[in-house]
């Protein structure tokens, strides 16, 4: 009975120890969870910082390369700062294609909307679709927007939409007729891109006139003389091109955003420089290229305007495998301070057979004509405009010496009273700068910059094709020797021993 | 501070006293100078449009560099004191969790720096002897996401190695969390759609291409400085438990 009362009584110490055990464990298990609580609680604000992140917090990213490659064009992201409704993005390529330019041009093309991405985070929308392997997003896409070929980007907004082709992005350099496929010179994804996001959001398409009937040059015109890559470019632009003839319809039409004279050679009749003059008084709007050797009635309706054209070739005499020749190419080199060409400082424009065009000196007139662009130094106007063996410079007889004008831009000058206000001409000395087959770079972008200041669309100035980044090694067998000795001999040979002798140190 | 400073020291000390480390060392020299004399080979003949820095960083040599040499640097890094007992004593020192933690974790990614370093050499070489002056952004681009990658994969270790006594299982879970997160970074390149972004915001492979080229994006910093906090949270939660487990 003794022994059973005495294990019925549990000693004093056994009974603590459970009782202890049991706090122990309890607190062990408000600690765990305590440590759980935190842990997720931690995680969780890591998730909603980076989710916050990820939606709404788009840094200007740093761009570390030395020509500042991936930076967007001022204008790029003005427009796309602008934007005040979502435009949609559809890249619609084949990334992992086998043959074709599209596999190759594809990353830039995600570099750059990427960019695009960061500087309009709320209302630009991007999704990519692979048509080899998301077949079902494919075809109701293909169905929406009427894709029928892959590799295009397509641009939405509201009920508008616009395509860009992987054609269009690229400029080919088909100079080397032995390589298996051109090389990409040059990269159009933003000028292309800044221009579509423009046309989806434009309310009505503006129109451009290009003026017929005086031998002037056609937009429809596909020959190398003709006037079809302007046109396609403007056309690219949301703008519409359309030719007029005013001596069959004596009027120019009221829905005229821009008037084109793209290089007559017969002069216009008195009535048709009327209707261009109350053109002009009614804030019209024209490009006018004039070649030398004509003279069309334009050259005085001009002067009121504050613009003095020359009966002149502009031309430089240049040495070339000791003979002298002359040189009818004015190189523009030298811009004015204005919107149109203040971005093409340190580009050479080339005006082929050109003529001076120059600001009077008349202060009464209500007109701002700037110079844009002059020649260098070693060019002159020369007033004898037959065909000589031999050119020189003579101020007596009316040459005028370099640097020497080659276009103007004419605007209202900036007074209120001004009745014409909203005017603006551009007249360029040359035409053929423009020819299908004499075009280049430089003088698109020129080109494409005044229609958009004349139009009042300043935000497209100034964006051409991106040349593509080109590493050249260049190594010789010596230096490449050098290189794998020290790469794959020296250093890890230099690591193993350094390894082993600390090794046979610590041994010791 | 100054315990941090005496634990860091000791611990990058032992690094340079462990041959495990220089076999790593060893293999990485060899993985990296045989891609770039490889690359620099293939790319020497004609103009690229991209440089060999930015294919070298990129490259699956980097990658299988990585992969490896993280879960063998740092899975000693707890595991090790845990084994043998000096992380008791340790205990007893006035030395705080927080500072244990910070200073093995300095010290790994200090050594982990000082192993990728010598292939700087490569690149000083190159510009040395190339014809014309070569762009630097791919090797800086390329050198900030080493940094990036290296923060995330020696805090991964720190956890692996605090999870267990055992080294090579602390290699283990290095490995499974670093690969797993680049696994996840190839999504991005097999799907399409508005996911593809959402996983190119965890692509360690998209983020490298990114610098590589020259962008340097203050997002991914955010996402690889967050991710090193939560691991190393976790690390320190693992240390601290011992106090309250025992």
């Amino acid at each position: 009975m003794e022994s059973m009362s005495v294990q019925a009584g549990p000693p004093p110490k056994k009974t603590e120890h459970p009782e202890k055990g049991r706090l122990q464990s309890r607190s062990r298990f408000v600690t765990r969870l305590n440590v759980m609580a935190q842990v997720i609680l931690l995680f969780v604000a890591l998730v909603g910082i980076n989710t916050i992140i990820y939606f709404y917090w788009y840094p200007e990213r740093f761009d570390l390369t030395r020509s500042n490659y991936y930076q967007l064009s001022d204008k790029t992201k003005t427009l796309l700062k602008s934007l005040k409704k979502p435009v949609e993005i559809i890249v619609f390529f084949q990334p992992h294609a086998q043959d074709g330019s599209a596999s190759k041009i594809y990353p830039q093309i995600e570099r750059l909307l990427n960019q695009y991405k960061y500087v309009q985070p709320q209302y630009l929308h991007i999704e990519y679709v692979d048509p080899d392997r998301d077949l079902l997003r494919s075809s109701q896409l293909a169905e929406k927007y009427q894709v029928q070929t892959a590799n295009v980007v397509v641009f939405v907004s509201g009920d508008r939409n616009k395509f860009v082709s992987s054609t269009d992005l690229v400029d080919y350099d088909r100079s080397n007729p032995f390589a298996e496929e051109p090389r990409i010179s040059g990269f159009k994804g933003e000028q292309q891109f800044t221009s579509a996001i423009q046309n989806v959001i434009e309310g009505k398409p503006m129109k451009v006139y290009f003026i017929q009937g005086h031998g002037e040059r056609d937009p429809d015109d596909y020959e190398k003389k003709g006037a079809s890559t302007l046109a396609q470019y403007l056309r690219r632009d949301n703008l519409i091109v359309e030719r007029i003839s005013l001596l069959e319809k004596p009027e120019i039409p009221v829905d005229s955003d821009l008037m084109v004279i793209d290089g007559p050679s017969q002069p216009y009749q008195a009535f048709e420089l009327k209707l261009l003059e109350d053109f002009f008084k009614r804030q019209g709007r024209a490009l006018i290229m004039l070649d030398p050797e004509t003279t069309i009635g334009l050259e005085d309706l001009l002067k009121k305007y504050g613009v003095s054209i020359g009966d002149n070739l502009v031309i430089s005499k240049v040495e070339m495998l000791g003979q002298e020749m002359y040189n009818s190419t004015a190189f523009g080199t030298l811009f004015a301070k204005h919107p149109i060409v203040e971005k093409l400082e340190g580009k050479t424009l080339s005006f082929y057979f050109a003529r001076t065009v120059e600001a009077l000196e008349d202060k009464t007139l209500g007109y701002k004509v700037t110079e844009l662009v002059k020649t260098p130094e070693g060019f002159w106007a020369e007033k004898a405009l037959a065909r000589k063996m031999r050119y020189e410079f003579n101020p007596d007889a009316g040459d005028k010496a370099g640097p020497v004008s080659l276009a103007v831009a004419v605007e209202p000058k900036t007074v209120s009273n001004v009745d014409t206000e909203g005017t603006r001409i551009v007249v360029t000395g040359t035409s053929m700068f423009l020819e299908n087959d004499k075009i280049n770079a430089a003088n698109m972008d020129f080109f494409l910059n005044c229609a958009n200041w004349l139009l009042k669309r300043p935000q497209l100035i100034g964006i051409s094709a991106k040349r593509p980044q080109e590493f050249i090694l260049g190594l010789n067998s010596r230096q490449l020797m050098t290189i794998g000795i020290v790469a794959i001999g020296v250093m890890p040979f230099s690591a193993a021993i350094l390894g082993f002798a600390v090794w046979f140190r610590r041994r010791k | 501070m100054s315990n941090v400073w005496i634990i860091f020291k000791r611990e990058l000390m032992s690094f340079f006293f462990s041959p495990i480390a220089y076999i790593v060392l060893v293999g990485i020299l060899l993985v990296n100078g045989i891609s770039c004399v490889i690359l620099i080979q293939f790319m020497n003949d004609q103009p690229t449009d991209v440089s060999v820095f930015t294919i070298f960083f990129n490259s699956f040599f980097s990658w299988l560099a990585l992969i490896v040499m993280t879960p063998l640097i740092t899975m000693k890094l707890f595991a090790e004191e845990k084994k043998v007992g000096t992380y008791e004593s340790l205990m007893t020192t006035p030395l705080k969790n927080g500072e244990y933690v910070i200073s093995k974790f300095l010290a790994g990614f200090v050594f982990y720096i000082i192993l990728w370093a010598p292939t700087a050499v490569y690149f000083i070489l190159v510009s040395m002897f190339s014809a014309t002056p070569l762009d630097q952004a791919p090797v800086y681009g390329g050198f900030i996401g080493l940094l990036l990658i290296g923060l995330l994969a020696v805090s991964m270790g720190c956890l692996g190695s605090s999870m267990t006594t055992n080294q090579i299982v602390a290699a283990v879970i290095t490995f499974a969390l670093f690969g797993g997160l680049l696994l996840v970074g190839f999504l991005p390149y097999a799907i399409g759609g508005k996911l593809r972004e959402a996983f190119q915001y965890f692509s360690m492979i998209y983020h490298m291409e990114e610098l590589v080229q020259g962008i340097l994006d203050w997002r991914r910093v955010i996402f690889y400085i967050s991710g090193t906090l939560f691991f190393l949270f976790l690390t320190y939660k693992i240390v601290e438990s011992r106090q309250w487990k025992a």
